[in-house]
């Protein structure tokens, strides 16, 4: 197992995932807002696109955690991992929390494209999204099981920091909205939220105990 | 906080993932606590002293001193 790593600049560590990252959000976003065109061929609306953005992104990390578990020379190159032999590793926990990742932002699209003036029918958008999220919470069990101390110490920080910034935007929100200020969030707002702040929560709390810059990339 | 786990570690000639190996936990978890950046649980800290048969406070440095 490799204990060294060779040190790279901080431009050169940052530019293949930023550049990768940035390239990827485009596609990703572009392909999304596409396909709701494509099937309902009017506007979505605001907090339909950004639900259904919030998913699109879920599923792509999910993904990229994927094809980093079954490649993991190219992977170790834009994951946040020391080396390939970390991916190597973590094979298990990885890959079912990539799983569920996928099935959760699917979920999320899914809803985002149900409903009344969408483009599928609000019961199958109903039952759809919860088997995925019953099956996504069922692979999430199986992988906090191949978890060490610090994986669920970063888990629970970030869950913890979940829940103030959802407090803070949603709450905040809510408040304006209650004394009519400005309009309340929709349903679908408070789910895209929820899943918005724990990607933020987790990077954060990553960045904080300074492990957002271990990889050899 | 920090600590000598880097040097026992050393001076038993394991590599990060041995000793993670040993203690079951991940090869992450190691390099976090050798460079500062995550303080283990007790349990941890304890398995950790009891492999290189050495005390806590052996392993890790606190500084702090009763007032009294």
């Amino acid at each position: 197992m490799t204990t060294e790593t060779i040190k790279k600049p901080l431009w050169r560590r940052l530019i293949l995932p930023l550049i990768g990252g940035g390239i990827a959000g485009f596609l990703v976003a572009f392909g999304f807002l596409n396909l709701s065109e494509m099937a309902n061929g009017a506007d979505l609306g605001d907090s339909r696109e950004i639900g259904g953005l919030v998913g699109a992104l879920y599923a792509f990390t999910g993904l990229s955690v994927l094809v980093g578990v079954l490649s993991p020379g190219f992977g170790a190159k834009f994951l946040n991992v020391e080396d390939a032999d970390e991916l190597r590793e973590q094979r298990k926990m990885l890959s079912y929390s990539g799983v569920a990742m996928i099935l959760l932002g699917g979920a999320l699209m899914l809803l985002a494209l149900s409903g009344e003036g969408a483009f599928l029918p609000a019961q199958t958008g109903l039952i759809g999204a919860i088997a995925l999220i019953v099956v996504a919470t069922v692979l999430s069990i199986i992988s906090h099981r191949h978890t060490d101390e610090l994986q669920r110490a970063l888990s629970n920080d970030a869950v913890s920091s979940a829940f103030y910034i959802v407090f803070v935007i949603g709450g905040g929100w809510a408040m304006l909205a209650h004394l009519d200020y400005v309009a309340g969030p929709a349903p679908l707002d408070w789910l895209s939220m929820f899943a918005a702040s724990l990607l933020v929560g987790a990077f954060w709390q990553t960045a904080r105990r300074g492990l957002l810059m271990r990889g050899p990339n | 906080m920090q600590n000598r786990l880097k040097h026992y570690r050393e001076a038993a000639g394991w590599s990060q993932g041995e000793l993670a190996r040993r203690l079951g936990v991940s090869r992450q978890t190691i390099n976090a606590v050798e460079t500062d950046k995550y303080d283990p649980s007790l349990p941890l800290a304890l398995r950790m002293a009891k492999l290189f048969a050495v005390s806590v406070p052996d392993l890790f440095i606190d500084d702090w001193e009763p007032t009294e």
